[in-house]
């Protein structure tokens, strides 16, 4: 049974000229143990999905969902108290920009401190206490890859290069033993050493502690070697989703080809210096948004039917919707 | 035949000691290269390794210490910055920055933006200069009309390609770009990676680029340069790079690479 449930999550925000719908019947599942990788490009409400998950977002923006459950306790009806219990101690998420999620007057070390739970903390009175929490600061972000403890305990966060930041954030993350880490683009701007470094270390919690982990990212050469499943979302609708394994092999979305195809890592037998197969066009905006499949005026396979928003289809345990797959070779 | 030849360049940054504060010394090279024409080169490193900074050396945005530099068999003194030289050079070498929007005054059209460079630099009269910044929109794969488009009208990836119109409108010999794949997502990058491809084939181009995305090295390079400590370390053939590592900077950042990439295996 899966973890974080959600079903046809849809965002409306009000403009000028009427609602639009930024995540489009949006569905999403997370099993215990498994790495899921949330995967598009910018503009496409990955990160909306991320706020929507933790009660971040905005009261005006008309939030609802068929079903969108935390072990089996439905989240949009549960009252702030326990959503924040919830939050607290069994999600946690890793924002996509440390400079700015971290609190700027306060130093690290007190960051980290604050947010070690009550109950980790040994010893009866406050200075065996406060001498606790610091060995837990400590061995945490040790733990995380980062190595000179004392310097970066105490610096503030406009002292710190981006990569100790997120690191950091990783470290404030596991510090309450989450059931789910939510990490949101991890691997930003990272040289390819730390980011082998944080993936492994992303591998390791999930086989020895079976963290799950959703992890947000358009990186597809490290969602690819570490994720068990995938969900591909392209302008606030879901376009594919199942095993890493099976949707790597054969892709059955146009747009999940394209994406695959966008990474010459992942091809052999393409010879040096030869074009890459792109999509024209570019991500359209929210303000302009076409209608039905949303990849309509982009997808080199699309027909007149492809006005009509296709339904979510299956095979096994792998969906995905469009109206002239990629298997179905004649059109 | 190399079309651009760099001696001993040499860059240091020297903060000065106070009371209780240690100097801070980072020295950048001796760098040597020679690029050949069309070629393309990709520099590799950490962060702080000097990659940015000798990008900017290379295209005169900062003055160097010492070294010469010399492109079309024209020498040019990377230190001094004597006011002839500098212009000779803004022709034949130009630079992509690394944040492409950000580079872009947001309060002129794109056409005045493409504009600069050109008046700037040749003596054409307007009605000469506005077929040329035309012909330059059509080529990267925008329209004549984004003349008049302001920076906020476009997207991501039509930003990336006014920032390379705007790199190639004086025809360069040699670009060099700074991370110019870094902020694109995937299907726009690979946009930008063919129309990179295709223009160093019209114009023969020599590019020179730092990237931390080792999947568009190994595709679009011919050479690589790895930095590490403001020193090129290793350098040579992307396959030899990639095959037998040397360095031991090298060698971590390629198995770092390798370990991401799926291993195609007798098995399968």
């Amino acid at each position: 049974m899966p973890m974080l449930d959600i079903k046809n999550l849809t965002l409306e925000m009000q403009s000028s000229d009427g609602a639009i719908k930024a995540l489009d019947k949006v569905n999403l599942s997370v099993s215990s143990g498994e790495i899921r990788a949330l995967v598009g490009e910018s503009g496409s409400g990955k990160s909306l999905i991320v706020s929507a998950i933790c009660g971040a977002l905005p009261s005006q923006w008309n939030l609802t969902a068929d079903r969108m459950s935390w072990n089996g306790e439905n989240l949009l009806s549960m009252s702030v108290q326990q959503r924040r219990e919830v939050m607290r101690r069994e999600i946690a998420v890793v924002f996509q920009n440390p400079q700015a999620s971290l609190d700027p007057s306060a130093t690290l070390g007190e960051q980290l401190e604050e947010s070690i739970p009550d109950e980790f903390v040994e010893g009866s009175w406050f200075w065996q206490r406060a001498q606790h929490r610091k060995k837990i600061a400590i061995s945490t972000v040790h733990k995380v890859g980062i190595k000179h403890h004392k310097h970066y305990l105490s610096a503030f966060p406009h002292q710190i290069p981006a990569d100790i930041g997120q690191k950091f954030m990783i470290a404030m993350a596991l510090v309450s033993q989450p059931k789910l880490l939510i990490a949101d683009d991890p691997t930003r701007g990272m040289e390819p050493t730390t980011k082998t470094q944080i993936l492994k270390l992303f591998t390791r919690l999930n086989q020895t502690r079976s963290l799950s982990i959703l992890f947000v990212s358009h990186d597809l050469l490290a969602i690819a070697s570490m994720s068990h499943s995938m969900t591909v979302l392209y302008a606030g609708q879901t376009v594919e989703s199942g095993r890493m394994k099976h949707i790597k092999k054969r892709p059955l979305h146009p747009y999940t080809k394209a994406l695959l195809d966008s990474a010459p890592s992942f091809r052999k037998d393409l010879p040096p210096k030869s074009l890459l197969p792109t999509l024209g066009g570019s991500i359209p905006t929210l303000q302009h948004l076409p209608i039905g499949c949303r990849l309509g005026p982009r997808c080199p396979r699309a027909q007149r039917a492809c006005v009509q928003t296709p339904a979510v289809r299956k095979i096994h345990d792998h969906n995905y919707s469009c109206h002239f797959p990629l298997h179905m070779e004649k059109l | 035949m190399d079309i651009m030849q760099v001696k001993d360049l040499t860059f240091i940054h020297n903060e000065r000691k106070r009371w209780l504060k240690r100097p801070e010394v980072f020295q950048l090279g001796p760098v040597n290269l020679s690029v050949k024409r069309g070629e393309t080169i990709a520099i590799i490193g950490e962060n702080r390794s000097g990659k940015s900074l000798l990008a900017k050396l290379l295209v005169g945005a900062l003055p160097a210490d010492a070294g010469e530099i010399e492109i079309n068999t024209h020498k040019y003194l990377a230190k001094y910055q004597s006011k002839d030289s500098q212009q000779k050079r803004t022709h034949d070498i130009r630079m992509i920055l690394q944040h492409s929007s950000e580079s872009m005054n947001p309060s002129v059209p794109v056409g005045k933006i493409l504009d600069e460079p050109l008046r700037l630099n040749t003596g054409l009269s307007e009605a000469e200069r506005k077929p040329i910044i035309e012909d330059m929109l059509v080529k990267v794969g925008l329209l004549r009309e984004h003349y008049y488009f302001y920076r906020h009208m476009l997207s991501d990836g039509q930003q990336q390609r006014v920032a390379l119109a705007r790199a190639i409108v004086l025809k360069p010999k040699v670009l060099v770009a700074d991370e110019p794949f870094a902020a694109l997502d995937p299907s726009i990058r690979s946009q930008t990676v063919n129309l990179i491809l295709k223009l160093q084939q019209e114009l023969g181009l020599a590019f020179i680029f730092i990237s931390h995305n080792l999947g568009i090295v190994r595709h679009i390079a011919d050479r690589i340069i790895v930095m590490e400590g403001g020193e090129i370390v290793e350098e040579g053939k992307t396959e030899t790079i990639f095959r037998w590592p040397q360095h031991t900077r090298t060698k971590k950042l390629v198995t770092a690479y390798q370990s991401l990439v799926p291993q195609n295996t007798i098995r399968e």
